[in-house]
Order: C-alpha cells, then sequence, then structure tokens
C-alpha cells in the first residue's frame, strides 16, 4: 500500500510526465505517421469502389451461390450450377438445375425428360454431335419455355442420350440475351438482363 | 537546428495541417496506382458476331481405291430433315465422283454433313416423299453397293408406332387388321411375324431394321420411340 506521501508524490509528477510525453518528438512523429495513416486509409478503401465498373442498368432476374464440390483429385471445386423453372405441361413450373457452360453451343436435357416436358423425341429433328473417340451421339432438338424471374423464356435444347449426365445450359438463345456474372467475392452467379 | 527540434516546438495543430497536406500529396500518387490497377481488372473482350455460317459443301477429297462397302444404316427409319449415319469402309473422303440415292431420291451435296472413310452422314431431303420401299444406294467411281434392308420414311403425321419393351415387340395404331411386321437382325436373321402379334425378341441379337408391309406387300411408314432402339 502506498502512503498518503507517495501518492502526493506521485500525483506531482504527472503534470511533468503529461508534459514531456506531449512535448516528445517521438510522440509527435507517432501522431504525425498516425493522422496521415488515417487520411489516407479512406482514399485506399474508396477509390477502387469509385474506378470499379459498375454496369448501368441491370435486373437481376436470377441469383445463386457457388455450388463447391470435393473432387478426388482436385479438392474442392465450385461448379456453376444454376436452378431454373422450366415448364412441364402437367405440372408447370418445375425447378431444374443447369450446369452454366459457354463452351456448349446448345443447352441440352437428358431425353428421360422429353416425355414430362410433353415431347415425342420421334417427332423432334434428329441431328448428331460428335463424343468422344469420334463415336456419334443422337440428339433431338426442340424448344422448352423457361422462367428467369418474372421473364418467360423459350430456349432451344437438345435431349441427348446420356441419362446421367447433368442439364447444360449452354450459349445458343441464352447468353446472346442474358450476362452471366460470376462475384467471385460473394460466391454468387447472378443472370441479369 | 536539428529535425528533433523543429518537431518538438511544432504544435498538434500545426502537425494536424501539415499531416493533412502531406496525405493529399500522398493521396495522387496512390489513386493514380489504384487506378491503374483497376482498369488492368476491367479489361472486356467483346463477342464478336461472326458471319452466318452456312452449311457450306465439303471439300472433295481422294476416292476409295477398293469397292465401297455398307455394314449398317442407323437408325433404319427417320423422317424428312433427320441425320442418318452410314458405316462401312472404301467410302473416301468425300469423292468428287459419288451419287448417295435414299430410293429414288437423289441426296444433294448440301445434305451431306459428313463423308469419311467409314462413316457417312447425312440428312434426308426436307421435301423428301415416299410411298415405296426406300433402300440406300451409294455409288462412288462407278462402283455401286446398296444396304438390302429397307429404310423407313415417316412424317409427323404418321401414327402407326413400332414398340419393343424388355424383349417384346408390338405395333400400335396399325390402321388395318392384316400386314406384317419384318425384323432384321445383324447375324442376318429375319423374323416375320403379323402386326397383332406380340413378338418375343431374341435376346443375342441386335436388330439392324424393321419395316411394315401390308397385305399386298406396300410398305407402312411406322415411327419408333429412339429410346426404344437405343439412338
Amino acid at each position: 500500500m502506498m502512503s498518503d506521501k507517495q501518492i502526493k508524490q506521485w500525483v506531482d509528477h504527472v503534470p511533468n510526465f503529461k508534459t514531456y510525453i506531449l512535448h516528445n518528438y517521438i510522440t509527435k512523429t507517432i501522431y504525425f505517421f498516425g493522422l496521415i495513416i488515417i487520411f489516407i486509409i479512406p482514399t485506399i478503401l474508396i477509390i477502387p469502389k469509385i474506378f470499379k465498373q459498375q454496369p448501368e442498368n441491370f435486373d437481376i432476374l436470377l441469383e445463386t451461390h457457388y455450388k463447391k464440390v470435393v473432387w478426388e483429385d482436385y479438392g474442392e471445386v465450385f461448379e456453376p450450377i444454376i436452378e431454373i423453372p422450366i415448364y412441364y405441361p402437367e405440372k408447370g413450373f418445375q425447378k431444374e438445375e443447369f450446369l452454366i457452360d459457354s463452351g456448349a453451343l446448345v443447352s441440352s436435357l437428358s431425353r428421360e425428360k422429353a416425355q414430362p416436358l410433353g415431347f415425342s423425341l420421334a417427332m423432334l429433328p434428329r441431328t448428331t454431335f460428335k463424343s468422344f473417340g469420334n463415336s456419334y451421339i443422337f440428339a433431338y432438338r426442340a424448344n422448352i419455355l423457361t422462367k428467369l424471374g418474372n421473364e418467360e423464356l423459350s430456349i432451344p435444347i437438345v435431349f441427348t442420350e446420356a441419362a446421367e449426365t447433368k442439364s447444360i445450359l449452354g450459349r445458343m438463345g441464352f447468353f446472346d440475351k442474358y450476362s452471366i456474372y460470376f462475384d467471385s467475392t460473394d460466391q454468387i452467379i447472378q443472370i441479369r438482363n | 537546428m536539428s529535425i528533433k527540434t523543429i518537431i518538438e516546438r511544432l504544435s498538434f495543430k500545426k502537425l494536424t495541417g501539415l499531416a493533412l497536406i502531406s496525405a493529399i500529396v500522398l493521396m495522387i500518387p496512390i489513386s493514380v496506382e489504384l487506378s491503374k490497377q483497376q482498369t488492368k481488372t476491367t479489361g472486356k473482350a467483346y463477342f464478336e458476331k461472326s458471319d452466318i455460317t452456312s452449311s457450306k459443301p465439303l471439300e472433295y477429297g481422294n476416292s476409295p481405291i477398293g469397292k465401297p462397302n455398307i455394314s449398317l444404316v442407323w437408325p433404319f427409319l427417320g423422317k424428312p430433315g433427320d441425320v442418318v449415319l452410314i458405316y462401312g469402309n472404301n467410302f473416301g473422303n468425300n469423292p468428287k465422283n459419288k451419287t448417295l440415292y435414299l430410293g429414288l431420291q437423289f441426296i444433294p451435296e448440301n445434305n451431306i454433313i459428313a463423308w469419311t472413310p467409314e462413316v457417312i452422314e447425312f440428312q434426308i431431303p426436307k421435301d423428301f416423299q415416299t410411298n415405296t420401299f426406300d433402300f440406300i444406294k451409294l455409288t462412288i467411281k462407278e462402283q455401286t453397293t446398296e444396304w438390302k434392308h429397307p429404310f423407313t420414311v415417316y412424317s409427323t403425321n404418321t401414327i402407326v408406332q413400332v414398340k419393343k419393351q424388355e424383349e417384346f415387340l408390338s405395333v400400335a395404331n396399325y390402321p388395318i387388321t392384316d400386314g406384317v411386321v419384318n425384323i432384321d437382325f445383324d447375324d442376318g436373321s429375319q423374323i416375320t411375324a403379323k402386326v397383332n402379334d406380340n413378338i418375343s425378341l431374341p435376346t443375342d441379337k441386335s436388330i439392324i431394321s424393321i419395316y411394315l408391309t401390308d397385305d399386298d406387300g406396300r410398305n407402312i411408314p411406322f415411327y419408333v420411340d429412339p429410346g426404344d432402339f437405343g439412338f
């Protein structure tokens, strides 16, 4: 425990200490550079936002989070999968997962979906695609009705043989009409008008 | 007078002002650098619409040395506008001196999608009309070969359907009571049955062609569900 005298001596020293600290060149230097940093930080934060390209006017028709898939050999890789409602004559609009594929000429669905979507493959125009090893795959062309936000959209698709493969959203009738925006910061995919 | 003394003599008000001026001076190069970085990341590549890609005729190539040989026409039916594949060998690389016929109708160059030594891919002409059996006939450098199994051309109005469910084949919506269904297999064998029969199919053979005939031997167009036959 400090005696009263000791306390008084310590208090008496405080003004001197304060004066010393406030007039010390180290304190002032820290203060000076601290202020510069405080002034500059907002600039660093704001400038990129000012210069960031913002699309002028757009409606976000559909937004979805990245879906991550863990691959045995490659680890975690995100897949650009979006759910788009497609029209079934008996059930109305039902959500269907599509893999966004800018390398695909046309969107595709497995042929098992043709009948529920109201198509008879035999009556659809038949075409071919070359598969691995240059083998041929028959595909059947049709148009399906989809919904993006409140917009209904008819997109050309092909029904293909492979039942286990994902439905693919290709370029034709889609990439030329909408903007597909991948936001790696927020890990989202947006379909914009 | 040392820097230390100068700093000690400066008041906090002056220091604040000096710091503000220094910050503004520093902000200029920092802003320029940051904006440059943003410019880099906003680089764009505009997609260019190419000229309309029309179905150009294929370039001509070598003629085969031997006689062309057809091993399969697949599928065995189609409607105008559908793509058909002809497998075989000695087709050459789209030789100039060639003719391809489906029944009596010549397949023009524009309907030939691919022509390699082993595969010919063609589209049935959209104006194709038929009332008889149609056979694929191929002539290259005056050497002719024909696929001996009839190819059926149907239309979107065709109602007769041949169904394959598991190992049974049946005919639906046949307009008259009598008729014959002919099934050709890959080993050269054939099954001929009445259209009303439920036909049991052998498990060890593959169907390469089906055709329907009425009592007078005329062909009856029909369609199949491609999924039933794997095409």
